[in-house]
């Protein structure tokens, strides 16, 4: 590529007014990287734009940074509602089916957890009614013997009386 | 703690007021330019620097001059204005020491950029001419503003 070529094309004079396309703009940032010259043409651009601006300059009220200040704690307040997301298309139009659903953050009581969980708590479930069962099982077991204990204890206490 | 606000007063308007200190004269001036109105150029001024201190972190500040993003920050904030079919004419003459000094064609193409937030097909389109000739006619603007501070 012929660097002068490109530089005399007027492809930066309307870059630094912002007026290049995106390709345009992207293929002269990736330029001036490589060629010193472009950059150096552009800054000069920028300086005679800087000027022009710096001769039609016009002193601003000293209550308008206070202003300034002012809308920015506004917009601090503003991003500090909760959110309120409505999905736009590419290009910033109502144009897709999503676009008539407004999204909105709230706090819930309800828990969401994975799937994969459910088998957990089934098998979780699933033993204690095992143990539940084996515990009454055994309870009765228990209980029955206890009493055969008793009834032979009785039993022994009839057959030999002085011994108990 | 610092609430998220006033955080943001004491860190961002350090570099936001710097910048305000350095610019906000010249981009009233630029404002006053595009509306003709000082009281609704104030109003875009605000806007401006509210939009930059939003999106200051965003900014890639080496990709150009500090003023070309703060004007690009401005454009951007016009929009409403641009697209106000009761806007006020943008071509008119100004005075100017650099603009007066270009031919009309030249003040024509410079101003259309230069105040406007359009590409050159939509310019070429509604002054019927080439882009070429359209870049010729910028560069020679340029020119004539590099040349009259030269002098």
């Amino acid at each position: 590529m012929n660097v002068k070529e490109y530089i005399e094309s007027g492809a930066l004079e309307l870059y630094v007014l912002g007026a290049a396309s995106d390709d345009e703009a992207k293929e002269l940032v990736h330029l001036k990287k490589q060629h010193p010259e472009i950059e150096q043409a552009l800054i000069e651009l920028e300086t005679d734009l800087e000027r022009l601006a710096q001769y039609s300059a016009i002193a601003p009220p000293p209550t308008l940074f206070k202003k300034i200040e002012d809308d920015i704690k506004d917009l601090i307040k503003t991003d500090n509602r909760p959110h309120l997301t409505v999905y736009k298309g590419q290009n910033g139009h109502d144009n897709d089916q999503k676009s008539r659903f407004i999204e909105v953050e709230a706090e819930t009581n309800q828990m969401r957890i994975h799937k994969a969980w459910r088998w957990v708590f089934a098998a979780v479930f699933l033993l204690s009614k095992i143990f539940l069962i084996a515990s009454i099982y055994y309870y009765l077991e228990n209980r029955q013997a206890q009493e055969q204990i008793q009834q032979l204890k009785t039993e022994l206490k009839q057959y030999n009386p002085h011994k108990y | 703690m610092l609430k998220k606000e006033d955080t943001l007063l004491k860190n961002k308007p350090l570099t936001v007021y710097s910048l305000y200190d350095e610019y906000a004269g010249m981009l009233l001036g630029y404002l006053i330019g595009v509306v003709k109105n000082k009281a609704i150029a104030e109003d875009y001024l605000v806007k401006t620097f509210s939009s930059l201190a939003k999106n200051f972190n965003n900014i890639n500040w080496d990709e150009a001059s500090k003023w070309c993003h703060l004007q690009r920050i401005a454009k951007n904030e016009l929009l409403a204005y641009y697209e106000n079919p009761n806007k006020h004419e943008l071509f008119t003459n100004s005075q100017n020491q650099y603009l007066d000094k270009m031919t009309e064609d030249q003040q024509l193409v410079f101003n259309y950029f230069y105040f406007h937030k359009k590409t050159v097909s939509q310019l070429c389109e509604e002054i019927n001419t080439s882009e070429d000739l359209v870049k010729k006619l910028l560069k020679e603007a340029f020119s004539i503003i590099r040349k009259s501070h030269e002098r």
